[in-house]
């Protein structure tokens, strides 16, 4: 039966594991146990994402999504030997599912119907043809190792740059905000640097 | 080369300036920025100067004698055209349409025919220099593209504005030395110079009110640049207050044409105005008539001029720059660029009048004022009132004219009055010591811009001021109201002339001597409305001009540089302008011809007429204040009402004490009552909506996510269920 | 036969939980990863409505989603560390001081 073709099977498999792992990552209590589902449950939509046919996000999702945010956040979680979280209280979780199930019920009334198409009619994308819409100008032809030639739809090379340079500010900008001699931390505790007040005063 | 290659870098040099003097002008050096300023905005003047020499080059080149058939032909199209199209509404014969098309088919062939003729050069292909790219689509409309264009009248404006606003930079940087917001305060004047200039290159409406904003901003921020002081913090909010009210007539003007025109275009709307709204004169009389209430606004007519006086407040240069090459100068341009549409409707009259009484009233008043700075802000107000009357007369070309030439006189004006205040400590000229003495430069230049305001020949002022009082003359024929409005004009004119003669008489001429009004025990009543109390002059001598000299002293290069250099295009422009040269200037602008003059063995006659009531209005002053005693024997009576000044000083105390402060005390219950309670009833609405939106900044971080979720649910549920509602 | 409507019912699912964790939570590091879910809930629905029409777009679209979602988890946790050195504790009850 067509329904229980193999990729029907793996997509239900998968899903059902990353609703799982995503449900007890944001219900558990210890830490680093929900870091650890949602890194799991990451690591399932990977397969996702395979099975949709575009395996460099695949991988990018196993090496970033998977991989180093969990770790980061488990050694976050480590660090502040803050391991436990407890739900507000009860109240606000019945209050969550309420404003939760709702947007999911919206949700589902905007999906196009019927959905006649299958996903082995669509193609899967090739690493090569999403790096050239990556790094290339709109409307560009190029040239393929395979030999045909595609016509660049997207053309994102200036947004990959500005991505980049994003990226480069987030992470120094999250090492000095790290440091110990925070100056957010001089400013919270009161005593403002003396160059401060004398710019004001200059100012003034 | 095309002009459009390197236009943009008009406005874009000046905005750089802002740019590079906000984010590093106080590192510079002392004068650095200043002098980056000056620099960006010298090179957009050669640029401005090649685009005026470039569009010259293209513009077409017009046979005069010729030109008055064409625009006969032309005149002689439209009525032909109602009787065919009254003709078909009344169901006539077909033979009898056809005789009627065919008539047209042939007015328009001879048409173009006298067009080819008077044309002795054609305009280049490219002509008008006009560029568009999409910028605002609306989808189903034709949205609004971004575009510059470059017609002999915008080259004209933008060759105008980047030379008076260089020279008021060249000023400033000397006028402002010492200044502790020194890179600040160029940072603000350029980008309002570069808003300008933007303005009148702009292609579309939608354009020239961004630019229109950006200026009403820039007055804002210049004319309280001394924030510390109160009456400057007040005067600033009274200028953007009252300019913003007057730009939403505006703005539901240009909402208008949008969906009158389908566009904002002004070569679109300049062509199909005509044959859109005929026969709509309402349309055009409501377009025109909100159109001029931005106008009235931003140039400073009554009722709306209140806060030109206040803008005093600045620096003279901002007042040089509000006054002379942009701000009010914006007002009369768009009524110029508007003309097509004005032309259609019933609303010109209306602007004749209210300019033309602005011309009288602010004219009026300006002998009353001891403070320099507010006798030149009067002029300009009065000044204005002309152009708009000479706008209401049809002759908009002539207010053209006045609007180039005024902008060279009156900012040679403020700028001599800056060097004034620089060189003597003071803003009183009563309190100003014989500079003629000390301050040769400022006086001669002083003198040109002086004769030229009054209507002295052969000074610009005299030829514009001429040329519309001629198209007030012309309009009689339209419309009987018009002859008194022609003497309304002749009288504004000799109170200008009285005015500036005074000015100068008592300032340059005149030993140092206590000002009559504050002597006078008027002053401890209401009369603080017209004049500024002693600590009102100490506390701006404080700010303005930095400290004050027992004897006065000529100011520096940059300053006379500045001077000389408007003194002589002042005279320049005018003489361009003259039926000398052939009204080149106007002839440039539109046509070869100005449609209201008459050829010049005709304007004699208004010649004489304006130079007599100049020339009177000089001599009363010269008499009235000036140094020479009379010494003829004149009978008793005379002598003492000369000696009195005709007791003008008591007249006017006594107006003022008298039926103006009883006619001032409604106005000002109105104002307190009405305008104020009105303006404070928005500022209560703002405080009570702000803290009920303050109330909802919890900052709290899960409220915050509470609210997104729950309108993200609301919006979803409503997106998804509200069709089947 | 897998149509769109299996992957969008996917996201839906994962962003409804996301949405549930990100509002009960207290503690900022829980409070993370639940925006975690939420961004791959949307990188899921990209992914399939793009491979679906046959566009590379969304691709693109999902690997920025991917890199801004790291920037923003380093900040995230180094404010984190910086609210926990400042307070002691991990949670949001500190924080109303943005008000100020």
């Amino acid at each position: 039966m067509e329904a229980f073709a193999p990729n029907v099977l793996a997509f239900y498999l998968i899903s059902a594991v990353a609703i799982i792992l995503a449900i007890l990552a944001v219900t558990t209590a210890n830490l680093v146990r929900a870091a650890l589902a949602l890194a799991f449950g990451f690591f399932s939509l990977a397969g996702i994402f395979w099975l949709l046919g575009s395996p460099f996000v695949a991988v990018l999702q196993l090496v970033v999504n998977a991989g180093a945010i969990p770790i980061v956040t488990i050694f976050i979680v480590m660090m502040t030997q803050s391991r436990f979280s407890q739900l507000r209280n009860p109240l606000f979780a019945a209050v969550a599912l309420l404003v939760a199930i709702p947007l999911l019920i919206a949700a589902f009334s905007f999906f196009p119907s019927p959905a006649t198409t299958a996903l082995t009619q669509t193609t899967p994308l090739t690493v090569e043809a999403l790096g050239v819409e990556l790094l290339s100008q709109r409307g560009a032809e190029v040239t393929l190792s395979s030999g045909e030639t595609m016509t660049v739809q997207a053309g994102t090379i200036l947004a990959f740059e500005v991505t980049a340079i994003i990226l480069l500010v987030a992470f120094v900008g999250s090492i000095i905000l790290a440091r110990r001699e925070s100056l957010i931390l001089k400013l919270e505790s009161g005593s403002k640097p003396a160059a401060e007040g004398k710019a004001a005063d200059a100012d003034a | 080369m095309n002009p459009l290659s390197y236009a943009y870098l008009i406005p874009l040099l000046p905005a750089l300036g802002f740019l590079l003097n906000m984010l590093f002008g106080y590192r510079l050096g002392k004068r650095g920025g200043a002098y980056l300023s000056v620099g960006l905005l010298l090179t957009s003047t050669l640029l401005a100067t090649a685009l005026l020499l470039q569009v010259r080059q293209a513009a077409p080149v017009w046979d005069k004698a010729a030109v008055f058939e064409v625009l006969e032909a032309e005149e002689a199209l439209p009525p032909l055209e109602e009787v065919l199209s009254e003709a078909k509404a009344m169901g006539a014969s077909r033979e009898r349409v056809e005789a009627l098309e065919a008539e047209i088919a042939l007015a328009e062939e001879k048409l173009t025919e006298l067009e080819h003729e008077a044309l002795i050069r054609e305009p280049a292909a490219d002509f008008p220099f006009s560029s568009e790219t999409p910028w605002i689509t609306i989808a189903g409309e034709q949205g609004i593209p971004f575009g510059f264009l470059l017609d002999p009248f915008a080259a004209l404006m933008v060759f105008m504005v980047s030379l008076v606003s260089l020279l008021i930079h060249l000023f400033s940087v000397e006028y402002m030395a010492g200044e502790e917001r020194y890179p600040t305060f160029f940072a603000y004047i350029s980008l309002f110079a570069a808003a300008m200039l933007g303005m009148v290159m702009s292609r579309n409406l939608f354009l020239l009110l961004l630019f229109w904003e950006l200026m009403g901003v820039m007055s804002y921020l210049l004319i309280g640049f001394f924030y510390k002081k109160v009456s400057a913090q007040q005067a600033m909010k009274k200028a953007f207050l009252v300019t913003k009210l007057a730009d939403l007539g505006l703005l539901v003007g240009i909402f208008w044409i949008y969906r009158a025109f389908g566009t904002l275009d002004l070569l679109a709307i300049g062509e199909l105005a005509p044959g859109l709204l005929a026969g709509s004169a309402g349309v055009a009389t409501g377009i025109g008539l909100l159109l001029f209430l931005g106008a009235m606004g931003k140039s400073a007519q009554f009722p709306l001029h209140v806060w030109l006086l206040d803008a005093m407040e600045g620096p003279t240069p901002v007042s040089a720059m509000i006054h002379a090459a942009t701000m009010v100068a914006a007002g009369v341009y768009l009524m110029a660029r508007a003309y097509p549409i004005l032309e259609m409707g019933n609303a010109l009259p209306l602007i004749a009048w209210v300019g033309g009484l602005t011309a009288l009233f602010a004219a009026a008043l300006a002998p009353a004022f001891a403070d320099i700075k507010k006798i030149l802000a009067w002029s300009t107000v009065s000044q204005l009132g002309f152009m708009f009357l000479g706008l209401g007369a049809f002759g908009w070309i002539a207010a053209i004219f006045h609007l180039v030439a005024h902008a060279f006189f009156k900012s040679l004006l403020f700028l001599g009055s800056g060097s004034m205040i620089h060189g003597s400590g003071t803003q009183d000229i009563f309190a100003m010591n014989q500079l003629k003495k000390y301050m040769p430069s400022t006086r001669w230049t002083f003198i040109i811009g002086g004769l030229s305001l009054a209507g002295v020949f052969p000074f610009a002022g005299f030829w514009s001021k001429d040329e519309i009082l001629l198209a007030v003359k012309n309009a009689l024929s339209v419309n009987g109201g018009y002859g008194l409005l022609l003497l309304i004009g002749y009288a504004a004119s000799f109170l200008t002339a009285l005015y500036i003669s005074r000015t100068y008489l008592i300032a340059f001429e005149q030993a140092k001597r206590p000002s009559p009004w504050q002597a006078a025990k008027w002053n401890q009543g209401g009369l603080g409305v017209l004049n500024m109390s002693a600590e009102d002059l100490a506390q701006d001598a404080e700010y303005d001009h930095h400290d004050t000299h027992d004897t006065p002293h000529e100011s520096g290069w940059h300053i006379t540089t500045a001077l000389w250099v408007l003194a002589i295009s002042a005279t320049v422009f005018g003489i361009i302008g003259s039926p000398f040269t052939g009204n080149a200037l106007q002839g440039f602008v539109y046509r070869g011809i100005v449609p209201e003059l008459e050829p010049l063995s005709a304007q004699w006659l208004g010649f004489i007429v304006s130079t007599l009531v100049a020339l009177s209005g000089i001599t009363l002053a010269y008499l009235l204040y000036g140094n020479a005693r009379l010494k003829l024997q004149a009978p008793q009576l005379l002598t003492q009402l000369l000696q009195q000044r005709f007791y003008l000083d008591q007249a006017y105390y006594f107006f003022a004490a008298g039926p103006l402060t009883r006619l001032a005390k409604p106005l000002a219950w109105f104002d307190r009552r009405i305008i104020d309670a009105l303006v404070d009833f928005l500022a209560w609405l703002v405080a009570i909506v702000g803290d009920a939106l303050r109330r909802v900044q919890t900052g709290r971080l899960e409220h915050y996510a509470w609210t997104m979720a729950a309108a993200a649910v609301v919006l979803l549920l409503a997106l998804s269920f509200g069709g089947q509602l | 036969m897998l149509t769109l409507n299996h992957f969008l019912a996917l996201g839906a699912i994962l962003f409804a939980i996301g949405l549930y964790g990100l509002l009960s939570r207290r503690n900022l590091v829980a409070i993370l990863m639940s925006v975690e879910i939420l961004l791959n809930a949307i990188l899921v629905n990209v992914v399939a409505i793009a491979r679906f029409n046959d566009q590379a777009q969304g691709d693109v679209f999902a690997l920025f989603i991917i890199a801004i979602a790291a920037a923003e988890v380093a900040v995230g946790l180094a404010l984190f560390l910086n609210v926990f050195r400042l307070n002691g504790v991990a949670t949001v009850d500190p924080l109303r001081r943005m008000k100020e």
